[in-house]
């Protein structure tokens, strides 16, 4: 028999005999219960068991995993990958950082290729026009790729403070529809 | 796997806390109080982890059914073993085929020599699908232990389509030596007017100008633009990048399988010779080839291929070694049909690269795009300018809005090639 299954045996023995002191208190009569070991015994037990309600509070609940199997496969559409780093940009850890980066060089790279074939330029002066900002009239479009941005206007500032999206999404999303326009107008 | 719950961790303080106060007030009504936790406490401890010994048997009720088809599914388990006081069972349902009907979850009690069913419907989508193992969790009454396993039971849905209707795509100047549809630039046997030419000793009399001979006397022979066969090979791209979806979760894979189908057929019935690759990490090739045998192969090949199974592929994938393969397997006088969503760059150059080495290579893109986010409207002006690249290098695109059928898409874009 195990230790565990032992104590359990001998909780459960002195419980049917604390049981059978209750029924019959005659039977417990010769016991006396007024002196200090017996209220030592009380205090251990009651520490024992804020030692257990400890235990409890702290204690993981494991359980089986089922898979998930109901679902039908998702496919994203393209471009959903840009849009869950945009959502998510706003972080300052390190992953987030990278993502931004990552978001950055996608939407540069793209602006390069649309600016060469809308103005029909090489791409030194399509990197020209995009870090002096003059591709676009819209200046949060621009400041995406500018080397130097302007100022962002107070407005915006506070229109950003209040705003649930990052900056660096509102600047994004700006410069998407500045190079749809650009594209639309060229097709 | 045997795992502890720690459901009824710290359960001795029930039984201890009534104890101790009981003992120290002298109350013997609150220590009293103490025997229900000590009876938690036993149940807890004593109860043994249950032994899961489970027959389970699987019916499929049409194991080949159409691309659609509700096929309805019944798991059997009987229990071998002792009681199971909690048994949770889910099913493998293979991950391309959606539940539509009742649930492949199952929680019960099951009694020793008993049998639980359970029952569902998924609905049939091209490609063999192989169940997964059954996934079963018994705990004990007092759920403080359960036992984790899993059962497998052989079960494959197959479900291969019908290729779709033809859609006949005008090819690029390469053929082979055999007779077929393809105009080419020189005379000789066919339908359309080359050239008339001086008569020379041989020439078929069914070819000679008569009307030139009764008005001058010349004999002339009449030359025809010679008409050969084609060899062509399908590439479907079957990369993880392809796998984007049209937001009704039908991937660009089922949409390339579709064109490639349509355009297999039409080629087929023209007479070219037609084969089969896949661009990807999971390697499929089926030599071009003619005929009946031909057309069943490509049909099975496309319905069934790892290359193009609706599940995207997890093994990791280099372009180069994938296009080395392709060329390694093409006739030198092959074209290649190169089916993609064009969902980034790194296609584009594996489809400059067949071209480059003397490959003609058509593209057929189902455009996926769509314009409701930013993410999604960067994605769709990429998709856009990979196109113009393509088609500036030579490289004809067939850019086949999906909500239209495939055969529209080419012959509209055929159209505005030169004949």
């Amino acid at each position: 028999m195990r230790y565990r299954e032992l104590l359990a045996v001998l909780g459960i023995g002195l419980g049917i005999l604390g049981l059978g002191f209750a029924v019959w208190p005659a039977v417990a009569a010769g016991m006396n219960t007024e002196f200090v070991p017996v209220t030592v015994v009380g205090v251990i037990a009651i520490l024992a068991a804020m030692w257990g309600y400890r235990a409890r509070r702290g204690a993981t609940f494991l359980r089986a995993d089922p898979p998930v199997v109901e679902d039908p496969l998702a496919y994203g559409r393209p471009g959903d990958d840009l849009d869950a780093t945009l959502r998510r940009s706003s972080g300052p850890t390190l992953e987030r950082r990278a993502e931004r980066r990552e978001a950055h060089k996608r939407l540069r790279s793209l602006a390069l290729e649309v600016i060469q074939v809308t103005e029909d330029c090489d791409r030194s002066a399509a990197v020209d026009l995009l870090e002096e900002g003059a591709w676009t009239d819209d200046p949060r479009a621009a400041a995406l790729f500018a080397s130097d941005p302007s100022p962002t206007p107070m407005r915006d500032v506070l229109r950003g403070l209040l705003s649930e999206r990052s900056p660096f999404e509102m600047r994004a999303t700006h410069a998407i529809a500045a190079l749809e326009t650009r594209l639309e107008g060229a097709a | 796997m045997r795992r502890e719950t720690e459901r009824w961790r710290g359960i001795s303080a029930l039984a201890l806390l009534p104890f101790g106060v009981g003992v120290v007030l002298r109350e013997p009504g609150i220590l009293l109080l103490g025997i229900v936790g000590i009876g938690y406490a036993a149940y807890a401890a004593n109860t043994t982890p249950p032994e899961v010994d489970v027959t389970i048997e699987r019916d499929i009720d049409e194991p080949d059914p159409d691309p659609g088809e509700e096929v309805a599914v019944t798991l059997s388990i009987t229990n071998d073993g002792p009681l199971l006081a909690d048994l949770r069972i889910v099913d493998g349902v293979p991950p391309a085929l959606e539940t539509t009907e009742g649930s492949p979850r199952l929680a019960t009690a099951l009694r020793s020599g008993k049998t639980a069913h359970l029952s569902y419907t998924v609905e049939a989508r091209r490609g063999r699908h192989e169940f997964e193992p059954v996934f079963l969790v018994a705990r004990n009454a007092s759920s403080s232990v359960e036992r984790e396993t899993t059962v497998a039971v052989d079960s494959t849905v197959t479900c291969v389509p019908t290729l779709s209707s033809p859609a006949k795509l005008p090819l690029r100047g390469k053929t082979d030596t055999r007779v077929g549809r393809l105009t080419t630039g020189s005379g000789g046997a066919g339908v359309e007017f080359f050239a008339v030419r001086e008569y020379r000793p041989g020439d078929s009399l069914s070819r000679i100008d008569w009307r030139r001979l009764a008005k001058t006397g010349d004999l002339a022979t009449v030359e025809f633009h010679e008409e050969r066969a084609a060899s062509v090979a399908m590439v479907l791209d079957g990369r993880r990048e392809a796998y984007v979806g049209d937001g009704q979760d039908t991937s660009a894979m089922e949409y390339q399988v579709e064109a490639a189908g349509a355009v297999a057929q039409a080629l087929l019935d023209a007479g070219d010779q037609v084969g089969l690759a896949g661009f990807g990490p999971r390697w499929t090739w089926v030599p071009p080839g003619l005929g009946r045998d031909q057309r069943a192969r490509l049909r099975n090949e496309l319905a069934l291929a790892e290359a193009f199974s609706p599940v995207p592929p997890e093994e990791r994938f280099l372009p180069g070694l994938s296009l080395r393969r392709i060329r390694k397997h093409l006739p030198a006088s092959a074209q290649a049909v190169f089916l993609t969503p064009l969902s980034d760059d790194a296609v584009v150059r594996s489809i400059e690269r067949t071209e480059a080495f003397g490959h003609p290579v058509t593209v057929i893109s189902p455009d996926l795009t769509a314009t409701d986010t930013p993410g999604r409207r960067l994605a769709t002006m990429e998709r856009r300018l990979r196109i113009r690249q393509l088609r500036e290098r030579g490289i004809r695109v067939v850019d086949w809005d999906v909500a239209r059928p495939v055969a529209v898409a080419v012959a509209e874009a055929a159209r505005r090639w030169p004949s």
